[in-house]
């Protein structure tokens, strides 16, 4: 018996297995595409937003939270250490406040279990912002903008945990979906070149995998900087933030133990490492390379992975954040 | 007198009477939810070490979940649950550890086959190397056989196996005495991962918190249930003192008509 299949039926079942197949390699990947924002009261957010930006949240109206998480510097602000009110230089360097939702601890030694937590760090922090909660609200219950949009957005009006709430809810909303390297993910093959596809294989097949994977490419563990080699000591000059995860649970075995930062827009976010001491995406590559994976790189493979981690720079409020390349 | 001292005893029996569901509700709810978290977090973890999921977000996510709850049941500052959260800080402590742990393992497992392969082409430009080959072959055999749980060296031989080969490179050009160490590094890494690994897991999966629990559990549907027999008993009492209220009312009805009829028919 002779089988009528008539072309277009052999060709939609060929489409059918190559997407099916194709769709499910990708979703097998160590690495998830970030999820479209979802905001769900945008009043919260935008109050967030100005607060997020507010010099009076700061001893001397000097700073805001902005001006070491800016927008237009990769939620970061390109410094070793930011300069808190007084022109004090801070401790660590400032991890980028883009997709900060994503990680699974805040601060780089996880201090703060959420950004609900995290959010009463810099305020109060003597070498950051140098105020108060209290101090905060007796200055903005003095400006009836503040009070109007308060009670326009909480029913409780202007109170301390609103004022956290909205900070919050607009830090939540940083999200930078709709990288190159997502676009990848969700089934376009051209969103990345040849030679970032071979970049992220590196990735893999040299291990950074391990610790950076998931949404946001790491932020969901804790490791040691210095697997094979002891890099403070190498780097010289060891300050009390070297220390990590110790400087919260007082344990030995957590010194030098940090949150593995997530990797993405990490384009945008030099200097590199908690102590800011790397300037270029290569040479951190190599840093982690004899660090921590115990790996010597064969010519071009750490260029092939900085070209791969720079697909991962994402989108804020629908424009991508990198410019060129995207 | 008695009318009054009856409606006392009867409004004190009813404010007794009620029993307390939506605290018992709550605090099953918190208490379950935590036990439900927990199965789920072990199981989240097993599944990433044994490459079924292909990342930690799951895992830090429930760790996160049932940090929340905990923290709920920490605010009710009883002895007795006390045991369930020092229960769960150890168990937090043990899954990330396998998370950092299974990381760097992983790496090193990966590599592990790959860097002998690399060592071994770089040591086979030269004649003299035989011996290192063969000391470098046979543990390549043995860390992978130690890392599959088949039958192998033990621990303490490998690891004298790993100085005794990192002895014979001494004598190497330095380019290559790196690559050496830098292998031995991982194996070593491979040894002691897998170890602590198992042995953490073993500690994951005999954490007290589903037996702390199911027992907290038993508390409060003890507790309840004491309550909702307390609460029937002082019903019945309540449904005695109404009773003996009524029939006041009524005699007391009864002695006003009587008395009416009395001055009636004066």
């Amino acid at each position: 018996m002779k089988l009528n299949l008539n072309k277009p039926f052999i060709f939609l079942v060929i489409t059918f297995i190559s997407t099916h197949l194709s769709a499910e390699t990708l979703l097998n990947q160590p690495i998830v595409p970030i999820p479209e924002i979802e905001i769900i009261n945008p009043q919260q957010v935008e109050l967030g937003q100005l607060l997020f930006n507010e010099v009076r949240l700061s001893e001397g109206a000097q700073l805001s939270c902005a001006s070491c998480h800016s927008m237009s510097m990769g939620g970061a602000d390109a410094q070793i250490v930011s300069t808190g009110v007084n022109r004090q230089k801070g401790n660590i360097n400032s991890p980028s406040v883009f997709n900060s939702s994503l990680n699974f601890r805040q601060f780089w030694d996880g201090r703060a279990r959420d950004l609900m937590e995290q959010v009463d760090g810099p305020i109060a922090n003597p070498k950051e912002m140098n105020f108060s909660w209290e101090q905060a609200i007796a200055i903005l219950k003095k400006d009836p903008f503040y009070i109007n949009s308060f009670e326009q957005a909480y029913s409780d009006g202007l109170t301390i945990l609103n004022m956290r709430k909205a900070i919050v809810s607009f830090e939540q909303s940083l999200l930078t979906p709709n990288s190159r390297f997502d676009r990848f993910l969700k089934g376009n093959k051209t969103a990345i070149s040849e030679n970032e596809l071979e970049g992220y294989k590196l990735f893999k097949q040299y291990g950074c995998i391990s610790c950076h994977q998931g949404v946001a490419v790491g932020g969901n563990l804790y490791q040691k900087f210095g697997i094979f080699g002891n890099y403070f000591k190498d780097r010289g000059h060891i300050t009390e933030a070297d220390y990590g995860k110790f400087n919260v649970t007082k344990k030995e075995k957590d010194r030098f133990v940090f949150k593995v930062p997530g990797l993405r827009n990490i384009e945008l976010t030099a200097p590199y490492f908690h102590d800011g001491s790397q300037q270029s995406l290569l040479d951190a590559v190599n840093i982690m390379m004899k660090y921590q994976l115990g790996r010597i790189p064969k010519e071009n493979t750490s260029e092939l992975i900085v070209a791969f981690l720079k697909t991962l720079t994402g989108e804020y409020q629908g424009i991508s954040l990198g410019g060129k390349n995207q | 007198m008695l009318f009054f001292s009856l409606s006392i005893l009867a409004t004190w029996l009813y404010s007794y009477s009620q029993v307390d569901y939506l605290t018992y509700q709550q605090q099953t709810k918190v208490i379950r939810d935590i036990q439900e978290n927990t199965a789920a977090l072990t199981r989240k973890v097993i599944l990433v070490q044994q490459g079924q999921s292909y990342n930690y977000d799951k895992v830090a996510k429930t760790l996160n979940d049932n940090e929340v709850l905990v923290s709920i049941l920490a605010s009710e500052k009883k002895n007795k649950l006390s045991q369930i959260i020092e229960s769960w800080n150890d168990l937090k402590v043990i899954v990330e550890n396998i998370k950092s742990d299974h990381a760097v393992y992983q790496n090193s497992l990966k590599y592990f086959p790959i860097g002998t392969e690399h060592l071994h082409s770089e040591l086979s430009t030269n004649k003299n190397n035989k011996a290192l080959i063969k000391a470098l072959l046979n543990l390549e055999r043995q860390v992978i056989l130690f890392s599959l749980g088949h039958r192998a060296d033990t621990f303490e031989q490998l690891n004298s196996q790993i100085k005794a080969f990192n002895t014979l490179a001494e004598k190497l050009p330095k380019d290559t005495e790196f690559s050496v160490l830098m292998l031995s590094k991982h194996a070593q890494i491979i040894l002691k991962k897998q170890q602590r690994l198992k042995h953490r897991n073993t500690q994951l999966l005999n954490t007290k918190i589903p037996q702390q629990i199911q027992h907290q559990l038993t508390q409060y549907n003890q507790n309840h249930q004491q309550q909702v027999n307390q609460a029937a008993k002082i019903r019945l009492i309540l449904y005695i003192v109404c009773v003996a209220l009524l029939l006041v009312i009524t005699v007391a009805k009864l002695k006003i008509l009587f008395l009416n009829d009395k001055v009636k028919t004066r």
